[in-house]
């Protein structure tokens, strides 16, 4: 069974570490260095390599399993468990795509609350950023790709901390491996959050030029991703002891108060204000992904469809209230994204491989 | 008059149609021209003079002693109706027979070749198209003498009946480039197309963006390069500019002169020409956006001279923006409805005694002069009148933007001109090629202008037949030391 | 129907979706604040705010404002009922806090800035020998804003290498840090103009005692390489010998021993005579300035330390280092600890040059 997209809407491999690195880095580094240097001191970095192997392994299961059907999630699961239960595995995808999506745009308003404007309504922001989604999400997977390579302008802000050497610490590195495996484990584990979101891979299958092509592109990003992390984790580390870390919520943006150029004083609106660039492509990926899941179940035209989810997501951010509530979707959605790293893809992997030795032997 | 055939009796209704009757021993010939068409010396002595002499001509002998070159028989009406209101003259050989000869004497009458005003250079060729779409066509075979430059003439417009060439490389432009811009123009439903700017904003991709999807110049020069990189070429008669497609957003801000500097100081001044656009479009949504929210960004030593300019300012810097960039637009609007030379004095006048004024009685602060009068020094810096229009307008929805939310006013404009760039194309093209569609062979003549030796392949977004320009391989190597 | 919907949403949209404007030229800045002890348990809170000239930039006077309250944000907004622009606190670039505030504590004070978005974290902290608002009100500056000119001063003594730097982020950083301590420059006003008089040493957010200004350029060599900086030296026939320091290396060692840490502290002063009182100095007695410099510098590095370890502070952040050096090092028994370490410093100087003249 193939069941690739028009020639005339497929991407070249290459787009895909443009579309992996970007669900994958998404907000969440803004504090994802906190909870595994609280829990692993100096020794964090390890907690993030261990993790990046993991995210390998993962993706490489999400290869073998797109290649071997030569489709996507959204019909590899009927082909699976059946109409019914195939059709509830997408839906809870779509749940997953809209909870992300949500989740993100909270986080992105609740910065720009905190960091800029203090009496920001949130329904209006979320509103405009909504309508800039739907006009990317209207133009194509090509445009949402095309959003996801310019975001990649955003690592010129990371590249900033660099004037931040004045105030590094050197002594907060060592001593090296002074925390338990156990720390470094749950160091780790508090990372798979951050990480998520190859699960793309699973959405864009059809629409890559040559699928097979794109896995080493998967991999790259992943690195990308992992010393991205690096540096957000290595930078926290040298600027910041333990103690002050407990006491950042954003510390990421915190560094930025130590960037200075001649002209520029501050550095941590621009900062701010460039967190844009982290969060929409994941907003229009997951919308596309979740109006295009809802489109082959229920074959709607995805135009219609799109407007739907969008209200949906509209109505989901003005019921989160703040910094708790967004926490408590945090921890949910860290939640499900440990279970499909860890036991779904495994899972999905598994059936694959029973799947294939079944119909080789009848 | 009644022995006029009833045809050319719709025609002659007009004063400038001369219709008469010439009695030869053969038969009777009737002869029919615009007069204010044709020219009077072809017409009198080639023709006319003919006519007269010879008495009893068959029709055939008529036809081949006339020494015109461009001449036909027709006896189709819708034709020779055409052919008249171009200027020829129609003869038609007796009562009955519904043939005539057609001959051209059309009189060309309009300026002669002209130094290029709008894109001005100094050191390369001076020459610009005119009105004429034969000369026009002149100008750009005589730049490419090349058998497989074809051009291909449409009428377009149902009373204007422009005559359209579409010019291009066979072999060089991808055929479907030319398909897709022939059927374009086909398609075209309107009665009075009057210039070729008309026609170009009918032909593009998307004609509700601001921003252009092809480029209309004035330099023979300029077109004869596009050909050769495999773009199409599109001249209509009555129009001294001509239009080429499929282009990309970075083509905008290339000057001509470029290719005629050396390459380091082409791209220099091409990398200025790019931050300056950059700088047009964002420095007073900059200013608007600190001033209102952001007053803490601006670095110690700058905050007394920031201040104490604008302290007795009335407006909040939002409104303050908007007067001096409507103030600049005026002079700008005035300078290019008057004639050139109170038009540069209107500017003079109006720059210095305004600005002067402004910032005396505490209207705006000087600083804020600086930048506006600098921005839109900088948008006229883009050599294509439309782009630079486009980017002298696209500022305004970005000063907007900041006066609602600052500096991430300006992100979320920012990006949405982004994905509005990302959804455009041109001819198919996208738009943001070689970028986006990330093509690392295509990068070299973007932001810098590399030396001709780089030039070896053509952009490969044009998916040209031919790609390759001339072979590296035979290219001269470099030499050694002392060889 | 469908049109009006659109039109209803714009105006809600312009309606509720503005946020608050903070014109610059409309608000109140200032540059320069400062704390102190008020009766009751209260602070005593004091802004200068800049006065700006319309075209005259180089014109800036300061107008003060002073409050006694609970907390800083109150005071604020009390201090707004009397203004005809709103406070601005986001230019905030020094914090001046009383000697007698800074002995009871100085955390909550810190706790706003850093709390504050709008803050910057590049903001210098001083002690003022007496009471900051005092020093606020003295005309110390004449061509200058009395905030730009502490700004300055401060920014430019730390940028030559003369006082240690310390702002608000590396004071909240060894503040909060373990086994360390933070300190801050002490400013002094003498007749009328404002000097940096030494060093206030602080037990965690509170200040405890005052190095002198010889003693801060010492602990400046401590606590890191420097390339700047003069030190004297009186010789025996009681003759004065100035160097120039043209690069000085420290480098911090522990002693393997893990139950009971030594440090060695070696310091390393590259110098430059270039002033004995005009008295030429043969070659031979370069060695003579060398050992007389030695002896001088570690013995008032040595006192330094004793009196670091008898006030049970830790602002060369030994501690730190030594946690860097030891896994599972414990705080609580490194307090214990710290008294009675062992502690040698070994100081060499190397005279390079001479300036251009024998």
């Amino acid at each position: 069974m193939k069941s690739t997209e028009h020639p005339r809407f497929t991407l070249s491999p290459y787009l895909v570490f443009v579309l992996i690195h970007s669900m994958q880095f998404g907000s969440e580094y803004l504090t994802a260095a906190n909870k595994p240097i609280q829990l692993a001191g100096q020794d964090a970095w390890i907690s993030v390599i261990l993790c990046g192997i993991i995210f390998h392994i993962v993706i490489w299961m999400i290869y073998r399993i797109l290649n071997r059907n030569e489709t996507d999630l959204i019909h590899i699961h009927p082909l699976f468990f059946g109409k019914w239960g195939g059709g509830g595995l997408n839906f809870v995808f779509i749940v997953y795509f809209l909870l992300v999506a949500s989740y993100q745009l909270r986080l992105f308003i609740e910065i720009m609350q905190v960091w800029l404007f203090p009496d920001l309504e949130t329904w209006p922001l979320a509103l405009v950023l909504l309508v800039l989604v739907y006009y990317i999400v209207a133009g194509g997977f090509r445009v949402i790709a095309g959003i996801c390579m310019f975001s990649l302008v955003r690592h010129i802000t990371i590249m900033s901390l660099f004037f931040t050497a004045g105030y590094f610490h050197f002594n907060n590195l060592s001593p090296i491996l002074d925390h338990s495996l156990n720390d470094i484990i749950k160091a780790g584990n508090e990372l798979t959050f951050p990480f998520l979101g190859v699960e793309a891979l699973f959405f864009c299958y059809t629409f890559i030029k040559t699928p097979e092509k794109s896995q080493k592109w998967a991999h790259l990003a992943n690195v990308v991703t992992t010393a991205s992390y690096l540096i957000v984790i290595f930078f926290s580390l040298l600027l910041f002891n333990s103690e002050q870390l407990s006491k950042e919520i954003w510390p990421q943006l915190s560094k930025y108060k130590f960037v200075q150029f001649p002209f520029i004083e501050r550095f941590e609106f621009i900062g701010a204000a460039s967190q844009i660039l982290w969060v929409i492509p994941i907003l229009c990926f997951c919308l596309w992904a979740s109006s295009r899941t809802f489109k082959i179940m229920f074959t709607v035209r995805q135009s219609t469809v799109l407007p739907m989810l969008l209200f949906l997501v509209f109505t989901a951010v003005c019921l989160i209230p703040g910094r708790d509530r967004n926490e408590a979707v945090q921890t949910l959605l860290s939640e499900i994204g440990f279970y499909m790293v860890y036991a779904y893809i495994p899972f999905v992997y598994i059936v694959d491989i029973i799947r294939t030795k079944v119909r080789r032997t009848v | 008059m009644n022995s006029v055939p009833p045809l050319w009796k719709e025609l002659s209704e007009s004063s400038d149609f001369v219709c008469y009757e010439q009695q030869t021993n053969a038969a009777p010939l009737f002869i029919g021209y615009f007069k204010s068409l044709t020219e009077p010396k072809i017409l009198h002595q080639h023709i006319l003079g003919r006519l007269s002499n010879d008495s009893d001509i068959s029709f055939n002998d008529l036809y081949h002693s006339i020494p015109v070159a461009e001449k036909e028989i027709s006896f189709d009406w819708d034709l020779i109706q055409n052919k008249l209101l171009r200027g020829n003259v129609a003869i038609q050989y007796g009562h009955q027979s519904h043939h005539c000869i057609l001959v051209d004497a059309a009189a060309s009458k309009g300026r002669s070749v002209t130094i290029s005003e709008v894109e001005f250079t100094v050191e390369g060729p001076k020459a610009a198209f005119v009105e004429s779409l034969d000369i026009n066509l002149n100008l750009i075979r005589k730049r490419v003498p090349f058998p497989e430059l074809r051009i291909k003439e449409l009428t377009v417009g149902s009373i204007s009946k422009s005559r359209v060439a579409i010019c291009y490389i066979k072999g060089v432009t991808n055929e479907q480039y030319v398909n897709t811009c022939i059927q374009r123009i086909q398609d075209v439903q309107f009665d009075q197309v009057t210039d070729i700017t008309v026609l170009q904003q009918m032909i593009e991709d998307n004609s509700n963006s601001i921003f252009p999807q092809s480029i209309g110049t004035e330099r023979p020069d300029y077109v004869a390069w596009a050909v050769s990189t495999g773009q199409i070429c599109v001249l209509m008669d009555g129009s001294p500019l001509t239009v080429f497609a499929p282009v990309n957003l970075g083509s905008f801000f290339i000057t001509f002169e470029d290719y005629y500097l050396p390459w380091n100081v082409g791209s220099i001044l091409r990398l200025i020409r790019m931050t300056s656009v950059l700088f047009s479009v964002f420095a007073s949504p900059l200013y608007v956006a600190v001033m209102t929210y952001h007053g803490q960004g601006i670095s110690n030593v700058f905050l007394p001279t920031i201040i104490s300019s604008r302290i007795n300012v009335p407006f909040p810097p939002v409104v303050e923006v908007l007067i001096m960039e409507l103030v600049i637009e005026l002079l700008r609007e005035a300078g290019a409805r008057l004639p050139t030379k109170i038009g540069q004095t209107i500017g003079i006048v109006g720059g210095i005694v305004l600005g002067t004024a402004a910032v005396e009685a505490a209207l705006t602060s000087n600083f804020l002069l600086i930048i506006v009068a600098l921005s839109a020094l900088a948008s006229f810096v883009t050599p294509i009148f439309r782009m630079s229009a486009t980017i002298r307008l696209l500022r305004f929805p970005f000063i907007f933007a900041a006066q609602l939310w600052g500096l991430l006013g300006i992100s979320i404009c920012t990006l949405a001109v982004v994905a509005h760039l990302l959804r455009l194309t041109s001819l198919g093209m996208p738009y943001l090629v070689p970028f986006y569609p990330f093509r690392a062979s295509d990068l070299y003549d973007t932001v810098i202008r590399p030396p001709y030796s780089k030039f070896h392949h053509r952009f490969s977004f044009f998916r040209s037949p031919n790609p390759v320009r001339f072979d590296k391989k035979n290219a001269n190597s470099k030499r050694d030391i002392d060889e | 129907m469908n049109r009006l919907f659109y039109v209803l949403l714009v105006c809600c949209f312009l309606l509720t979706g503005c946020v608050e404007q903070q014109i610059l030229d409309k608000v109140t800045l200032f540059i320069v604040c400062g704390f102190d002890e008020a009766p009751n348990d209260q602070i005593e809170f004091t802004i200068a705010a800049p006065k700006f000239q319309a075209r005259k930039p180089g014109s800036v006077s300061d107008q003060l404002h002073a409050r006694v309250g609970r907390t800083s944000t109150n005071i604020q907004e009390i201090m707004d009922m009397r203004l005809n622009r709103p406070i601005n606190s986001g230019r905030l670039s020094v914090i001046l806090f009383g000697k007698e505030l800074a002995a009871k504590g100085v955390a909550n004070e810190l706790d706003v800035a850093l709390r504050d978005a709008q803050a910057s974290r590049r903001m210098y902290l001083a002690v003022v020998d007496g009471k900051a608002r005092e020093m606020l009100q003295a005309n110390f500056s004449s061509d200058e804003e009395k905030g730009m000119f502490l700004f300055n001063l401060l920014d430019t003594n730390v940028r030559a290498g003369l006082i240690p730097r310390q702002n608000l982020h590396e004071f909240e950083y060894s503040f909060l840090g373990k086994g360390m301590d933070p300190f801050l420059p002490l400013l002094k006003l003498e007749d009328g103009k404002v000097l940096i008089s030494g060093l206030a040493l602080f037990k965690d957010d509170k200040y405890v005692m005052s190095l002198d200004e010889k003693q801060m350029r010492l602990m400046k060599l401590l606590l890191g390489n420097v390339k700047h900086g003069a030190f004297e030296v009186t010789l025996d026939d009681g003759s004065f010998v100035a160097v120039e320091n043209v690069g000085s290396k420290v480098n911090y060692r522990v002693g393997q021993n893990t139950k009971n840490p030594k440090v060695t502290i070696s310091l390393i002063l590259n110098g430059e005579t270039l002033d004995s009182r005009g008295t030429r100095r043969p070659k031979q007695e370069q060695q003579k300035i060398i050992d007389r410099f030695e002896n001088d510098l570690t013995a008032t590095g040595m006192d330094l330390i004793q009196m670091f370890k008898k006030e049970g502070i830790d602002p060369l952040g030994l501690g730190d280092f030594v946690r860097s050096k030891t896994r599972k090092w414990n705080e609580e028994e490194w307090k214990k600890e710290y008294r009675t370490l062992n502690v040698t410093l070994n100081v060499k100087v190397n005279l390079l040059e001479m300036g251009v003249r024998e």
